[in-house]
């Protein structure tokens, strides 16, 4: 008797829609394993990561203000892996989109400069992404290197660069010598919603981003075209698409999306260009992209579901004392379940029984 | 087997498959099948495409197990779990594509294929084992050639000679012919005939050929969509009542008569070169040229430069060197040239070289002309209500079976996947169109309408280049045929005076 994966003779759509959710509770599982391992009690280990955060305002406004960046680049990430591109520097475009748009800030410090700095600030993010992310593209398109390998080095020379200028030139002279620009000016900050909350006008432009996606994908000439090049390269060669052409599109739009998520994240919650401004959201934002089942409205989804989990780690971190890279575990998790979930869309388990006679019995 | 029992008799192996049913899910395959080969007999097993023919040789070679029936061997039930439980019965099949490992010469493709291989094999003498099995076999193949250097039909020989060194009794061939010339078809089949007249041997056939039933075998079992739909004596029957067996009351689409006149040249090929995926060069300096109102064959036995040829006229391959010109235009297979030459392509496995598989059959009908008014408007937005009803329009012309137009092509069935191609590529008016084996693996039904399609577009002045490994389709079509042999073209003729054995030698490489 073995197990075998079997092919299923039509893609099963009930199991894409509920994949996700089996991913989830897999992950919940292996978690709760991982939770006793580590000497903590589960039930209350999973309490705290996914109730507590709900149950608090201030916690659901975090959330609300973690997954602004993770569905904007996400949103951008799909667009990309729909069109067969594989776009893994979203880190990279993200924090190049934070230096472009902070050098205005930067360069305006104490002027009198008007209201128009802070939108000057997120075209200078979108097109420091965008130029970054064409980077691979363009590598890709004219000399056929592995845009996976450019796009995932790109993201430590972005890293590097970022952590020369807060070090160096862009220094706050005021500051005790941390590498760390001054505090950007009230018109170089993204308003907060609420007086007194978290909630700023990123997450906004992360729904306008959200629907603007959806649109773009099942309205237009060009998502038309970016679906049928990745469904279908052969098919797309035959109908004479100018794929080159669609990944380079790919990779600007998901590269602007990154940095101005990144221009946003810095003039909005964080305040000021530093070091570590993302918790690995280029990253994560690859999860919420698959989680999302590269749907705008499941990215959506998914997105407010990885913030809850960074929310979750950070309390679980200061309740009881667990690990902030156990949240690293478990995004790594969901993503490996994910994936593997989603074989079950085109294949099935089957009992294989040694002896036909016996097999009989089982159809 | 089981220890102690009575061994299988001598001599040829007659087969029985008694009521057999074989469910895929709630797909129903077979469906209370009979199929009895009687020993020493030649037997063949027709029916279209999707018919059950290989599934039901599979449930015999213990590929599948079927969901009811039995399997009799020697007129014993046998439980077959697994192919080698077939071949230790003396049952063999040889399959529609080659097994052969090329690089390997024939008498170490022989050896290798045995049970029982040695660790250390003593060539010398299994050479003079095999000279002394290859004296008693009407095949002649050169035991020291590499295969990679031997002809297809020699090929095909060692396939079947392979199974006899195995000592199998019970020979099926899957489309045995497909890959050979008709002279190389009519040799081997020959030799097989008299093998079984001469006892030791019993075959069973799988074929879609009339001709080779009507020359070669003694008992024909036909299916239909998964059920029989007749057997019996081929002397007792003829290949219209055969015909009408396997295509049941189904009404065929008939071919307009040829009409019209030579126009301008449309579709000029010339010193093109290509090479395949390996790097080898598979397209070598070929120069052609295809008038409207005429359409141009290209036989050739598969591999022989025909796909990468057809990949560059569709774009999905980059030509080395060599120009091809449309309407005088130079032409590199770009979105805006096909429409403005109004260029049509069908492609052999249209689900995977003109498809997107997961996309609706909407979407792929309108895959060409999605840019465009009324699909798109504003150079922007797509309208999706032109969309359905252009394809709902198309799904009825052109007879396609599907749910409905938002269904995923991919569910659709390969004929109704070729009509939807063919609605998309011939539903507009059309001045060159490049077909490329648009036939294979087609019901009848959509077979003749096809072919009528290609025909009216051709009456209607189009250039059509028909690139095609069936013969017949070719001799049937074309006005003109040019035989493609290593990448070049060796051969032309008009297709009315085309004699068949020159072709065949030409196919060959004589």
């Amino acid at each position: 008797m073995q197990l075998v994966l079997e092919k299923r003779a039509e893609r099963s759509n009930a199991i894409a829609l509920i994949s996700p959710l089996i991913a989830i509770g897999l992950t919940l599982v292996t978690m709760s394993i991982l939770f006793a391992m580590l000497g903590k009690n589960p039930i209350s280990a999973l309490g705290v990561y996914f109730i507590d955060p709900l149950v608090d305002g201030y916690s659901l406004q975090e959330i609300a203000v973690k997954a602004t960046p993770l569905v904007m680049i996400a949103i951008g990430l799909s667009l990309c892996y729909l069109a067969n591109a594989w776009n893994i520097g979203a880190e990279g475009q993200f924090l190049i989109g934070a230096v472009a748009g902070s050098w205005l800030a930067v360069k305006t410090q104490g002027t009198d400069a008007g209201p128009w700095v802070l939108p000057a600030m997120l075209l200078l993010g979108a097109v420091g992404g965008a130029l970054y992310g064409l980077i691979p593209a363009i590598c890709k398109v004219r000399f056929g290197a592995s845009e996976i390998l450019t796009s995932l080095m790109l993201v430590y020379v972005a890293d590097l660069l970022l952590d020369y200028l807060v070090r160096g030139p862009w220094r706050d002279p005021k500051g005790f010598n941390f590498p760390t620009t001054a505090e950007f000016d009230p018109v170089a900050t993204v308003p907060v919603l609420i007086e007194g909350g978290r909630l700023h006008l990123g997450g906004v432009i992360a729904l306008v981003v959200v629907a603007a996606g959806a649109v773009l994908l099942a309205k237009t000439i060009k998502g038309f075209e970016i679906r049928v090049v990745g469904a279908a390269p052969r098919a797309a060669r035959f109908g004479g698409f100018n794929s080159n052409q669609l990944i380079l599109l790919a990779f600007a739009i998901s590269g602007a999306l990154a940095g101005m998520a990144g221009i946003i994240e810095v003039a909005g919650p964080v305040g000021h260009l530093q070091p570590g401004i993302s918790p690995g959201y280029g990253f994560t934002a690859i999860i919420v992209a698959f989680l999302g089942r590269l749907n705008p409205i499941g990215i959506l989804i998914a997105g407010l579901f990885l913030a809850l989990t960074f929310i979750g780690g950070e309390q679980a971190q200061i309740a009881m004392k667990i690990p902030l890279d156990v949240t690293k575990v478990f995004q790594g998790i969901l993503l490996f379940f994910v994936l593997a979930c989603d074989s079950l869309i085109l294949y099935r388990f089957k009992l294989v029984f040694a002896s036909p006679k016996v097999s009989r019995g089982a159809h | 087997m089981i220890i102690g029992e009575t061994p299988l008799p001598e001599g040829p192996l007659g087969v029985d498959a008694v009521a057999v049913t074989m469910k895929f899910g709630d797909f129903l395959a077979l469906d209370n099948v009979a199929l009895k080969v009687r020993p020493g007999s030649f037997h063949a097993l027709l029916g279209e495409n999707g018919a059950g023919k290989s599934t039901l040789v599979k449930c015999i070679m213990g590929y599948y197990h079927a969901t009811e029936g039995d399997i009799l061997v020697g007129g014993r039930e046998q439980a077959i779990a697994n192919p080698k439980d077939a071949h230790a019965l003396g049952l063999g099949m040889v399959y529609q594509h080659f097994t052969l490992v090329p690089a390997m010469t024939v008498a170490e493709n022989l050896v290798l294929a045995r049970d029982d291989v040695p660790a250390v094999v003593n060539w010398a003498r299994e050479k003079q084992e095999l000279e002394a099995f290859l004296a008693r076999m009407p095949f002649k193949v050169p035991l020291n050639a590499r295969v990679s250097d031997i002809s297809a039909g020699e090929r095909q020989k060692c396939e079947i000679l392979k199974q006899l060194y195995l000592k199998r009794r019970f020979l099926i061939l899957d489309e045995p012919t497909s890959v050979l010339t008709p002279g190389e078809a009519d040799e081997v089949l020959g030799m097989l005939r008299d093998m079984v007249v001469n006892g030791g041997l019993t075959i069973l056939m799988i074929t879609h050929k009339f001709r080779e039933v009507m020359a070669f075998a003694d008992e024909v079992t036909i299916l239909r969509r998964g059920k029989l739909a007749g057997n019996g004596k081929v002397a007792d029957l003829t290949p219209d009542s055969m015909a009408r067996m396997m295509i049941g009351a189904e009404e065929l689409t008939v071919q307009p008569p040829r009409v019209g006149q030579l126009g301008e040249a449309r579709l000029e090929l010339s010193k093109l070169c290509a090479i395949d995926d390996a790097g080898a060069v598979a397209v070598h300096d070929v120069s052609l040229t295809v008038r409207g109102g005429e359409i141009v064959g290209i036989a050739g036995v598969s591999g022989n430069g025909q796909r990468q040829l057809v990949e560059v006229l569709a774009g999905q391959r980059e030509a080395e060197s060599g120009e091809v010109r449309v309407r005088g235009d130079l032409y590199s297979a770009s979105r805006e040239e096909m429409r403005r030459h109004r260029m049509s392509l069908l492609p052999e496995e249209p689900l995977k070289n003109a498809c997107v598989g997961g996309m609706s059959v909407a979407d792929n009908i309108a895959f060409r002309e999605f840019d465009r008014a009324p699909f798109a408007t504003r150079g922007w937005w797509l309208n999706r209500s032109a969309f359905r009803k252009d394809a709902e329009r198309k799904i009825g012309l052109y007879k396609i079976k599907t749910r409905s137009p938002d269904t995923p092509i991919s569910a659709l069935s390969g004929g109704n996947v070729q009509r939807a191609v063919l609605a998309r590529e011939l539903g507009g008016e059309v001045e060159v169109l490049i077909a490329a084996n648009p036939c294979f693996g087609l019901d009848f039904a959509a077979v003749a309408q096809i072919h009528a399609e290609i025909m009216a577009a051709r009456n209607r002045g189009a250039a059509v280049l028909l690139v095609s490994e069936d013969l017949d389709e070719l001799l049937e079509l074309s006005d003109r045929l040019v035989v493609m042999f290593h990448g070049q073209f060796v051969h032309e003729a008009r297709a009315s005076e085309a004699d068949l054995t020159e072709i065949g030698r030409h196919m060959a490489g004589h």
